[in-house]
């Protein structure tokens, strides 16, 4: 088990190196901060000094070295656009990106499990039909539409209807930034709901379905036969053998969805305003903000890979199966 | 002084139920009926059974794939799915089986009727350790049986069933065990609470032929000496000659003969069991061809009119296609059978 | 002498097939599969009506009379932000053009890029992994470690990079053809699209590779080419046309996902349902109905086609559980 542990984490160094490198390249590629920067009316010459400035004249391959160490350092460096130093910045993005992905995630994941368990044990119920029927709506929304619906409803059918001058729940705007002094819970809640709610929409369809295949699949297999048989009682049968079982493929695909969201939710983001890591990436991109961008890369590869490697371990932990590697 | 007789020392507790004496029949199955409903219209998988098992005893049930000897023993023990409709009448020790709650059949799977399954790769749960699963089933019906006492019991009983190094093994996973030493651990989580009926459905046919026969020695032997009922299910008639004393054979939901394993053999009364035997390899002299048994077992959502194997039946008549013949008793040798024309099958016939 | 107990039946009995519990004449798979999606009835509805939306999309002119762009006007008057009405169905937008029309014509982009992409991905994905899954060894291994890092790229991330790309590089113009085109966009999403189809049917590979069959074929002769296009890929056709029919949905919504986002088709002169959605953004404040029309069309669609891969999942591969 330890020598699984170990060579999973082994693998995951050179993952994070040769990812961060793709990304290096596509973002030097595919973005120039010069061109970005013309917009702001400056002459040729200074355009060259600009590019010298930043080293953005060197060979690639070179720059990413530099980069790189520098980034082991802590030293991020500041925005082109701003001036202003990367970190703070990078950091308040990323908080407000994890906070909406572990306060949804917890609970899609409860209700979309829930869900998915009570539909399997009733199959064919009128919970079942009508979860089933409801997580194919969801699957098939995209959280874009889902999200300008809800801020149709909560905003202009809210206020036309209720007669109100402001909107039920606030859709814009993020939960904390550098500049905010004091913690306003009541406030930070209201602004989680409605992205929250949307992130939630497809997740609870993805995972209520999964849930349900998964717990079908050990209903039906021949240990639980084998465990009614043995005279321990129903519930214990469908928690213990049943339940346990079906959550085994879910960890994988859990560890894989959760390390996306470092990454930012970058549609339910850019509707809501939500000061989060896919905003960030939006932002920047369009000034081609390396300084800004380049870190941004690093934190996300590095999220994912680490998601990506619990999943597999906590996978490991569930099926002694695969511990034979 | 547990230790020397081994399975009784949990047994000894419940004075509630004391062990049947030889002789005394556990279970009783009257009229077994049971339909699936199932997308392409009902399937009767069993059409009218009845079973006896004595305490002592070991019962073959033989039939080939369909014709409801599984699905008769689920029945019993409630552990069909939800599409099963069973109607009839099993009594284990004079209680009533068919019908009851979930929760009250609980008491009696695994503690009084134990079941052993087909397949012990797919049977036992593969996250679990062996040791987990054996203790589990006994303090489900022991609740004064603590963890660490259940675990010494779960390596007394890997031992017990022929495992080396019990000790070792109880914390193993199924897939670490080999095809025969998961079939032995299956064993060994059944009998953990001394039932009064074992049912094996075809506990053999998944393993190799050499394992095969341990496992039905294993069996012999623990039957031999807890004289456990015994219920077994199998299609293969070598095995039942090996273990059984009498034997049942069923066919396409109904039983065609019944009758100690030596009659049955040696003197069957029923065109399908003289198929069965006549059809087996060894039976035909070298080069010549064998016998199967003409055509093949109908589709249980269509079962034929009146005596279901006429359609392949040498001796059918009229009568067997329109009157079901019914389970008569042929001579004082308690002998049971289902056909019109038992009396042509002459016998004194070696087969 | 013994009796014999078992004459065999006289020349010219008649054993009737029904009376031996046989059935009709067999079926074959195909005919077996399609009787089981006919008796999916969500499904069979489903096809029915995406094969409507479709032949609408497609035959647009015939149900609208307006080109997507062209600006309505009234005695001069450009009549934007008209709300649904007889005559514009689904109103106007803020540039005075026909939502109807603009959905419909959105449509066959959506709907293109959707089939084009799934098309593409099946193929080449299920070439990359059979071969892959069959030979084993060095190839195998480089598909399994390009997958894994690709897979560490956040996906939106990486298309909207990829979409970039022909803006700032001459070369990539010319395989993906201009940026924002649907070409480009089709190239974009097909490349991250391939790569769980190719680890899946290298999975199903993996483990019909050991079976009898393979070994019999290559006893038989038959070359690798052979046994792994007319042997192992026949034997994954249900699950390719399961996964094609999801890769449509899937690229569908990530078509308008981008455009949403302004990284897809370019919305000037080509409407699509993402984009037309990214328009109504500014306008949510009173004229919500611009929402809904592109939205719902999303949804109808993509609703369908998961319902319909669910009943070909239910078709054709009966021993996994569905709705």
């Amino acid at each position: 088990m330890f020598r699984f542990i170990v060579r999973r984490m082994l693998w995951a160094i050179p993952v994070l190196i040769a990812g961060s490198f793709i990304l290096f390249v596509a973002l030097h590629v595919t973005t120039d901060p010069v061109k970005a920067a013309i917009h702001h009316n400056v002459s040729p010459d200074a355009l060259i000094k600009f590019k010298h400035d930043l080293g953005l004249d060197k060979p690639l391959l070179e720059q990413y070295w530099i980069f790189l160490s520098k980034f082991f350092r802590g030293d991020f460096g500041t925005s082109y656009t701003s001036g202003a130093p990367v970190w703070p910045e990078l950091r308040t993005a990323l908080a407000n990106s994890l906070v909406l992905g572990f306060v949804a995630g917890l609970f899609y994941l409860t209700v979309g499990i829930a869900i998915g368990v009570v539909s399997a044990v009733k199959q064919y119920s009128w919970f079942d039909n009508l979860s089933t029927g409801l997580s194919f709506f969801g699957l098939a929304m995209p959280p874009f539409f889902f999200g300008l619906v809800t801020i149709v409803l909560v905003g202009t059918f809210y206020e036309t209807h209720f007669h109100s001058s402001t909107p039920l729940l606030p859709f814009i705007g993020g939960v904390y930034s550098p500049s905010t002094s004091g913690f306003d819970l009541v406030d930070r809640i209201k602004h989680l709901i409605l992205p929250g709610l949307t992130l939630s929409v497809q997740e609870i369809a993805v995972y209520s379905r999964y849930m349900r295949t998964g717990m079908l699949e050990t209903l039906n297999s021949d240990y639980m036969r084998t465990a009614r048989a043995k005279g321990i009682s129903e519930r214990r049968v469908t928690l213990r053998h049943g339940f346990r079982n079906a959550l085994i493929p879910l960890t994988t695909f859990a560890g894989i969805d959760f390390g996306a969201v470092a990454g930012g939710l970058i549609i339910t983001e850019s509707i809501f305003g939500y000061n989060g890591m896919g905003r960030y990436f939006l932002d920047n991109l369009h000034n081609a903000d390396y300084p800004m961008l380049l870190p941004w890369m690093m934190v996300v590869i590095a999220s994912v890979v680490l998601f990506n490697l619990l999943a597999d371990l906590s996978y490991a932990w569930l099926d002694p199966r695969i511990r034979v590697d | 002084m547990a230790k020397s007789t081994g399975v009784h020392v949990i047994s000894d507790d419940l004075d509630e139920d004391r062990r049947p004496v030889a002789g005394e029949p556990v279970l009783e199955i009257r009229d077994l009926h049971v339909t699936f409903r199932t997308e392409d219209g009902p399937v009767y998988a069993v059409r009218g059974i009845d079973l006896d098992v004595a305490a002592g005893e070991v019962l073959g049930v033989v039939g080939e794939s369909g014709s409801g000897k599984s699905v008769t023993m689920l029945a019993t023990l409630g552990l069909l799915p939800r599409t099963a409709q069973v109607t009839g009448s099993a009594k284990f020790r004079g209680e009533e089986l068919i019908g009851r709650k979930p929760r009250e059949l609980q008491r009696i799977r695994g503690a009084k009727i134990a079941m052993i399954f087909q397949d012990p790769l797919t049977a036992l749960n593969p996250v679990l350790r062996v040791g987990k699963q054996i203790t589990e089933a006994i303090r489900a019906h022991r609740s004064d049986v603590n963890e660490s006492e259940a675990w010494k019991r779960a390596i007394e009983l890997l031992d017990m069933v022929g495992i080396p190094r019990p000790e070792v093994r109880v914390r193993e996973y199924p897939h670490e065990f080999s095809g025969g030493m998961r079939q032995r651990a299956m064993i060994a989580m059944m009998i953990a609470n001394d039932p009064d009926v074992i049912i094996a459905d075809e506990p053999t046919t998944a393993l190799d032929v050499t394992i095969q026969a341990q496992i039905l020695e294993l069996l012999k032997s623990i039957q031999e000496r807890t004289r456990t009922a015994v219920v077994f299910i199998t299609h293969d008639l070598g095995v039942i000659a090996r273990v059984a004393d009498r034997v049942q054979v069923l066919y396409a939901g109904r039983t065609t003969e019944i009758g100690s394993v030596d009659d049955v053999f040696h003197r069957s009364r029923h065109p399908y069991t003289r198929g069965l035997l006549a059809s087996l390899p060894g039976l035909a002299a070298p080069g010549r061809r064998l016998n199967p048994i003409v055509g093949s077992p109908p589709s249980m959502l269509f079962p034929p009119g009146g005596c279901a194997f006429h359609p392949r039946c040498p001796l059918a008549e009229e009568i067997c296609s329109t009157e079901q013949p019914p389970l008569r008793a042929i001579d004082e040798l308690h002998r049971r059978t289902a056909c019109y024309f038992a009396e042509k099958l002459v016998p004194g016939v070696e087969t | 002498m013994t009796e014999i107990l078992y004459p065999p039946l006289p020349a010219g009995t008649a054993v009737s097939s029904a009376a031996l519990g046989m059935g009709e004449k067999p079926l074959t798979p195909a005919r077996l599969a399609w009787r089981r999606y006919r008796r999916h009835k969500v499904a069979m509805l489903s096809t029915v009506v995406l094969l409507f939306i479709a032949f609408m999309c497609v035959f647009a002119p015939l149900f609208t009379k307006y080109d997507p762009n062209t600006q309505i006007r009234a005695n001069g008057v450009l009549q934007a932000f008209l709300h649904p009405q007889h005559g514009h169905w689904f109103g106007t937008n803020d540039k005075a053009r026909d939502m109807w029309a603009n959905v419909l014509y959105g449509g066959r982009i959506s709907l293109e890029v959707g089939f084009v992409v799934a098309m593409v991905t099946t193929i080449v994905g299920t070439i990359v992994g059979v071969v892959a899954g069959y030979y084993g060894g060095w190839l195998d291994n480089l598909l399994m470690r390009v997958t894994d890092l690709f897979i560490a790229i956040p996906f939106l991330v990486g298309t909207i990079l990829l979409s970039r790309l022909p803006g700032t590089q001459a070369w990539a113009r010319t395989i993906m053809g201009p940026p924002q085109s649907v070409r480009a966009v089709i190239f974009v999403i097909a490349v991250f699209f391939w790569m769980p189809v190719a680890r899946i049917i290298r999975g199903i590979v993996l483990s019909l590779k050991e079976k009898e069959f393979v070994e019999a074929a290559r006893a038989a002769g038959a070359s690798n080419f052979r046994i792994m296009f007319r042997h192992l890929v026949p034997n994954c056709t249900g699950q390719i046309i399961i996964n094609t029919t999801l890769a449509v949905a899937a690229a569908i919504l990530t078509e308008s996902a981008l455009s949403f986002l302004g990284f897809g088709v370019d919305a000037i002169f080509t409407p699509t349902w993402g984009n037309l959605l990214s328009n109504s953004q500014d306008f949510l404040d009173g004229y919500p109905y611009l929402v809904w029309a592109p939205g719902l069309a999303i949804v109808l669609t993509v609703l369908c086609v998961n319902f319909i891969g669910d009943g070909l999942r239910d078709a054709l591969d009966p021993k996994q559980l569905s709705v």
